[in-house]
């Protein structure tokens, strides 16, 4: 028989398959696709995902060239995606999120239904590295704030160093900003800004001007350099600036057009 | 259908088509792994790929409604998975997958009627469709003669397919039903592309020979006429 015989055999395939399709209750999730796709299943796991995939259009889906979407799909009305988003933005910042407690995948080998984590294991905060980042810049600065504080406070060089605290700074309106920060800094503490630019992440040097209410420069530092992640990192001594409002503007070292610009509250006095 | 129909039936896209706008998405896809870029990042797949995941779940018959809810909760799932993507199309493919996923869960979480997940997907159907066990509900709505025919016909096809090797019948069904190209199907298979097509050509010919009596040429005939 010849092979152009058979569509029969085509047609019969396709029916059987639509049939067993149509009963299929139990499907992998992603992170079993995308470990099979990677060779990287057991494999009883493997064999299962093999016989289900075969008969599962969608999931076969996961392993086709091309994308699973319809690129002609025209975007969402501006106004309906930031709603979305805004509603999608909320929910990723809250640690406390149902789905937060139920992580739908923990690692590429487990199932998304099962990977609770284990008892007295805490989940990483996103947030950490960013904290981790301006604590091993106090610890490599820790000589220097003692230096710089001795310096102001000659006659206080016996005495013990608080604590400064670290104060993340982003920029007005900034996309990255997670949540509108009331920004505070005690007058008679020392402070540690961290401040969230879209600078470029390497070489370069920058200047940061505080301006009074009146747009004086009341403080300048020079030599700033970005961060792997674009963060400039600064101190502010206890006392450097009276209670009042500040912008922080950014600017090139040397001068020039002001780039990046933070605002910052002092306080008098301790909180 | 002929065995070799061209490979280029089905053409595969390139990245989006601009390998620059394709490089941007990656460093926002893997920007999810980075907490300093995580929100910036996560706007930016949002709103490139919100209105395609709600398409595609309206495609599937949720409504509105649901549809903008399950996109919601796709993309936090995705964003906050833990898995690492090393191209464009595996975020695609992830999040595609997710929200088609929760959408299967919604329907079954809604139906009344739940049955034990199967084992093995064609020996299971197999199971459930035995020889003597009534036919469900809609289909003896369609007819009782026609339902009998149909899933004595399958049920031929599926013990034909049986009794080839696993490799080949897979092949086959990629083929036909999935339309897959040969090197997909090589890759969910885990074969070399040589051997697909090697399974293709002699599944075909052994199917045939198998269910010829059963079938007349160019279309189905019943059971009984077989033989005669």
């Amino acid at each position: 028989m010849r092979d152009d015989d058979h569509s029969f055999v085509d047609d019969a395939i396709r029916d059987l398959a639509h049939a067993v399709e149509a009963e299929l209750e139990e499907h992998p999730d992603p992170d079993e696709l995308l470990a099979h796709s990677r060779g990287e299943l057991g494999p009883e796991r493997a064999a299962w995902v093999e016989d289900h995939v075969v008969w599962c259009r969608d999931c076969a889906s996961f392993f086709r060239e091309d994308s699973p979407f319809d690129d002609e799909v025209d975007a969402l009305d501006p106004e309906e995606r930031e709603t979305q988003w805004q509603a999608l933005r909320r929910r990723l910042q809250e640690t406390d999120d149902p789905g937060a407690a139920e992580p739908f995948a923990n690692g590429r080998h487990r199932s998304a239904a099962a990977a609770p984590l284990p008892p007295g294991v805490k989940k990483e905060s996103r947030r950490f590295p960013f904290l981790q980042a301006a604590a091993m810049l106090l610890g490599a600065l820790g000589l220097g704030v003692w230096i710089g504080h001795v310096a102001r406070s000659p006659g206080d060089s016996g005495a013990v160093v608080a604590n400064p605290e670290i104060v993340d700074l982003v920029p007005p309106g900034s996309e990255r900003t997670m949540e509108e920060e009331t920004l505070e800094v005690a007058d008679d503490h020392l402070a540690v800004l961290v401040l969230s630019t879209r600078l470029a992440t390497s070489g370069g040097s920058y200047q940061a001007r505080f301006r009074d209410a009146t747009g004086e420069v009341v403080l300048s530092v020079d030599g700033l350099e970005p961060n792997e992640y674009g963060n400039l990192t600064l101190l502010l001594f206890a006392g450097a600036l009276p209670p009042g409002r500040y912008s922080i503007d950014i600017s090139e070292a040397g001068g020039g057009e002001t780039v990046e610009r933070f605002s910052l509250l002092v306080s008098s006095g301790a909180r | 259908m002929p065995d070799d129909y061209p490979e280029d039936r089905r053409p595969a896209r390139a990245q989006n088509g601009d390998p620059a706008e394709d490089e941007l998405v990656l460093h926002h896809v893997q920007g999810l792994q980075d907490s300093r870029r995580l929100e910036t990042s996560a706007e930016f797949l949002h709103g490139r790929y919100s209105a395609r995941v709600l398409r595609s779940l309206r495609g599937r018959g949720a409504s509105p409604e649901d549809a903008a809810d399950l996109t919601q909760e796709a993309f936090l799932r995705v964003f906050r998975a833990n898995a690492k993507f090393e191209k464009t199309r595996e975020f695609e493919k992830y999040l595609f997958q997710t929200a088609v996923n929760l959408l299967r869960n919604l329907v079954r979480d809604r139906s009344a009627v739940k049955r034990k997940a199967p084992e093995d997907s064609l020996d299971a159907w197999l199971e459930r469709h035995a020889d003597g066990v009534p036919p469900p509900e809609e289909e003896r709505d369609r007819g009782a003669l026609g339902s009998v025919i149909e899933d004595e016909q399958r049920r031929e096809v599926a013990r034909a397919l049986r009794t080839l090797p696993p490799a080949m019948g897979k092949c086959l069904v990629l083929r036909i039903f999935h339309e897959m190209q040969y090197r997909e199907i090589a890759e969910v298979l885990g074969i070399e592309i040589g051997t697909v097509k090697a399974h293709l050509h002699q599944g075909r010919r052994r199917l045939g020979a198998l269910l010829a009596p059963y079938f007349g040429k160019g279309g189905p005939r019943s059971p009984g006429e077989a033989g005669a």
